[in-house]
């Protein structure tokens, strides 16, 4: 293979990476405290929302594998936000009248997009809850970010894979099963980096924790750049 | 657009909408992921109580084990020659035995790895609880299974290029994290909190104090389930349906390019929608008085 | 923690490591191949188990099990690139008889990546990270080899890639290995966790994985060996499985079949 393709290669995933392991960071958790309503964002783990916005924007950006990469990546990208966006508005949607509370910020004393005062509707005691816009607009873009870079890793390992001798006597299937888990892997690596970076829960761009995150871009770039090494040694091209 | 996919990612969005339902009522017996933090915890500020304790991982890891069980095991009965439905209900009755497996060794486990606060290991809690357990676990694989089966089906618009195994277990990750997300913070917020006014979150100060009784008794687990039925579960499914169906739905029905303009109008509106909601809240709720 | 531990982590490692290799050698093995290689596969996870056990004592903020599907995301990548890096480099044609030697030593080293990253650039204060992150990715990497082997009837990287990876089951390995290997020390969490129970559990779940690993066998290795998996599979679950259920019942402060709890002071 030439070497302008394993250029290519290594620069979608480390890019694929980089933008899973920032889009991490976007995305409103706030853990244990959230399910019960004791901090603001979505009542679960960091890198599990991630995953679960990430592996919905794999499944359809396989579904237009063939496709230009721009388009995978923003097939990608649509199906994850379309998850998270769902899932944010669900979950507002108990918190509001099943919990009976109002989305409320304990990071941002003004909502800095709807311009909405926040400390007067948080319960007394605790540290916020619900998902406000602030936060649910940061989720989306995590989840933007998410989707496409597990496209674009996907379709960087799949074309490689498609085009690699190691699979010319096997099944026809087994390059998408191939870059399938691949993929998971490399997302997995990433999103669990990035939440070792957060350190359990965020509240999205506007919480301080943010700032954290050049650090957990260049270990999510690191990290993927290791693994885009294995994948050449996998599927061979030198 | 053909009518028969159509069709066809209709009936996906009909299972994943039962098989959301199933499983957030399933956790919530259980008492999986975040909200069983306060089981966790109660005995140790002293409230000991007949709940099940089940830390098998977090919903999305433990779905995709189940998941892709039933997965594994339904792709290689199909490949064997059995028709569909009875190959998936085949692999998800492996995984609902899988299920309940976990389930007893987490509950065993947890219970036993804080004996010091004197919790005593219930096990009619156990027996009790695990045959609702097993069987809405059932009801969540077949739907997942059966739904990516149908992602597969060699149709116009559809014909996903994974193998069965691997939707199984990416759906079910899926699934576990919006079970987790969604339907669980009416587990965690209200029904562990049940004797506390209504209208507020969970201050830092009473957590571990979750309701340990009943109207008769122990409170249980099954009641969390009655409890949950009500509200945290039918949106759970209404959650997950309403993913699936809509991530074809834009692709089959505006084409490739143009379904992903539509997607992003539908992001938009989900977020004005989100902000219509706030607003409502506020007005109606009101700030909390000093 | 240390002195709480009645098995020594070296010995667990080696007897995961030895274990291991030994059950992917002998898996051309006609018959009794699979049967080996699971059990060798079950020795990996049951080292995994400890370190996860390790590790996670020092609590990582994200929860047990953020590091057990992390290190079998390394393992996935590592092992599958060990498998067919003489294929994709037929310089190294001499090397497939090391092929799993190869992928344990490709996942260890993405895994010794992964943990400096977390302790240099991301600061994560756990002093034994680098370590058992290498341990729990090596685990996993030997865990999915063994299986897969099982199941592709030897570990050549064509039969994995046609019987594994093709249809799918790499996926359910994936995450069954991920459960069985962080699930028994997130379960048996708690101030009075002990070592020699949680690895009882992890026995079980390992057993667990080895009978789902025979009834996936059915698909290519064979309706005799895919049976001896399953029969040895479940005879083990039933014996580790008892073993642990007899553990808790005499750690328990008091089990009961009815009744309320018994009063305590606030």
């Amino acid at each position: 293979m030439e070497l302008i393709s394993l250029i290519i290669l290594v620069i979608f995933i480390v890019a694929g990476g980089v933008c899973i392991g920032g889009g991490v960071h976007f995305i409103p958790v706030g853990g244990a405290p959230a399910a019960m309503s004791t901090a603001t964002g979505v009542g679960t783990g960091t890198a599990m929302l991630a995953a679960g916005a990430g592996l919905t924007g794999l499944i359809t950006a396989a579904s237009m594998t063939g496709q230009a990469w721009y388009l995978v990546a923003l097939a990608g990208a649509v199906g994850a936000m379309l998850m998270m966006g769902i899932t944010m508005l669900i979950a507002n949607f108990v918190y509001i009248f099943g919990v009976g509370i109002v989305p409320a910020s304990s990071k941002a004393s003004i909502d800095p997009i709807t311009k909405l005062d926040q400390d007067p509707y948080k319960t007394p005691g605790t540290e916020g809850h619900g998902v406000p816009t602030v936060c649910f607009v940061s989720g989306i873009i995590g989840a933007l970010l998410g989707g496409a870079g597990g496209g674009l890793v996907y379709y960087a390992v799949d074309s490689f894979a498609s085009a690699s001798t190691v699979l010319s006597g096997v099944d026809a299937t087994a390059a998408a099963g191939l870059a399938a888990i691949v993929s998971v892997g490399i997302f997995f690596i990433n999103s669990v980096a990035a939440s070792y970076n957060i350190g359990g829960t965020i509240e999205g761009f506007h919480d301080p924790k943010f700032k954290r995150i050049p650090k957990g871009i260049l270990a999510s770039a690191i990290m993927s750049l290791v693994a885009a090494i294995f994948v050449i040694l996998m599927l061979g091209g030198i | 657009m053909d009518p028969v996919t159509l069709g066809v990612v209709a009936l996906m969005g009909a299972a994943a909408t039962i098989a959301g339902a199933a499983e957030d009522l399933e956790s919530d017996i259980g008492s999986q992921s975040n909200p069983n933090s306060q089981v966790q915890l109660a005995p140790q500020m002293g409230h000991l109580h007949r709940m099940i304790n089940k830390a098998a991982s977090g919903e999305p890891v433990s779905y995709g084990v189940w998941c892709g069980t039933a997965g594994a095991i339904a792709a290689l009965a199909i490949s064997a020659g059995i028709i569909p439905v009875v190959a998936i209900a085949m692999g998800s009755t492996v995984a609902a035995f899988v299920h309940a497996i976990y389930t007893v060794t987490s509950h065993l486990g947890r219970i036993v790895g804080q004996s010091q606060f004197e919790q005593p290991l219930f096990m009619d809690v156990l027996t009790q609880s695990l045959g609702p357990i097993a069987a809405h676990g059932f009801i969540a694989s077949f739907g997942i299974v059966g739904m990516s089966y149908l992602m597969t089906l060699p149709l116009d618009g559809l014909g996903h290029p994974f193998p069965l195994p691997l939707l199984a277990m990416l759906w079910g990750i899926t699934i576990g994290a919006i079970g987790s997300s969604t339907g669980d913070v009416h587990y965690g917020s209200e029904s562990e909190y049940q004797k506390f006014e209504y209208g507020g979150g969970t201050p830092v100060a009473i957590q571990g104090d979750i309701v340990t009784k009943a109207p008769t008794g122990a409170k249980n687990s099954i009641d969390v389930g009655n409890f949950c039925a009500k509200y945290g579960g039918p949106l759970t499914g209404f959650c997950f349906g309403l993913i699936v169906f809509v991530s074809f739905w834009i692709t089959l029905v505006f084409g490739t390019v143009p379904g992903q303009i539509v997607g992003i109008v539908i992001i938009v509106l989900l977020i004005l929608g989100n902000m219509y909601l706030e607003k409502f809240a506020r007005t109606k709720f009101g700030p909390y008085e000093e | 923690m240390a002195e709480s531990n009645l098995l020594n982590q070296n010995n667990l490692l080696i007897l995961g490591i030895v274990g291991g290799l030994i059950g992917i050698y002998l898996s051309g093995l006609s018959t009794i191949g699979g049967l080996i290689s699971c059990l060798g596969g079950i020795c990996a996870i049951v080292w995994g188990a400890d370190a996860i056990r390790r590790v996670a004592s020092y609590g990582l903020g994200t929860g047990v099990p953020s590091i057990g599907y992390m290190s079998l995301g390394i393992a996935t990548v590592g092992s599958i690139a060990g498998l067919t890096a003489v294929l994709a480099f037929p310089a190294l044609g001499g090397l497939a008889i090391a092929a799993p030697i190869l992928g344990l030593i490709f996942t260890m080293i993405i895994g010794a990546c992964m943990g400096l990253v977390a302790v240099k650039i991301i600061g994560m204060k756990i002093p034994i990270m680098v370590r058992c992150t290498v341990e729990i990715a090596g685990a996993a990497s030997l865990s999915i080899l063994a299986f897969s082997s099982a199941v592709a009837g030897g570990f050549a990287a064509a039969d994995i890639l046609n019987y594994v990876v093709a249809p799918g089951f790499i996926a359910l390995f994936y995450i069954m290995n991920c459960m069985a290997i962080q699930h028994p020390y997130n379960a048996c969490l708690g101030p009075n966790e002990e070592q020699t129970r949680t690895l009882k559990c992890a026995a079980s779940t390992a057993f667990l994985a080895m009978t789902i690993t025979g009834i996936i066998a059915l698909s290519h290795a064979g309706v005799v060996p895919a049976i001896l998996i399953l029969i040895v599979g479940l005879c083990g679950w039933y014996v580790s499985f008892k073993a642990f259920l007899k553990a808790s019942y005499e750690a328990a402060a008091s089990v009961k079949w009815t009744g309320l709890w018994p009063k305590v002071e606030e």
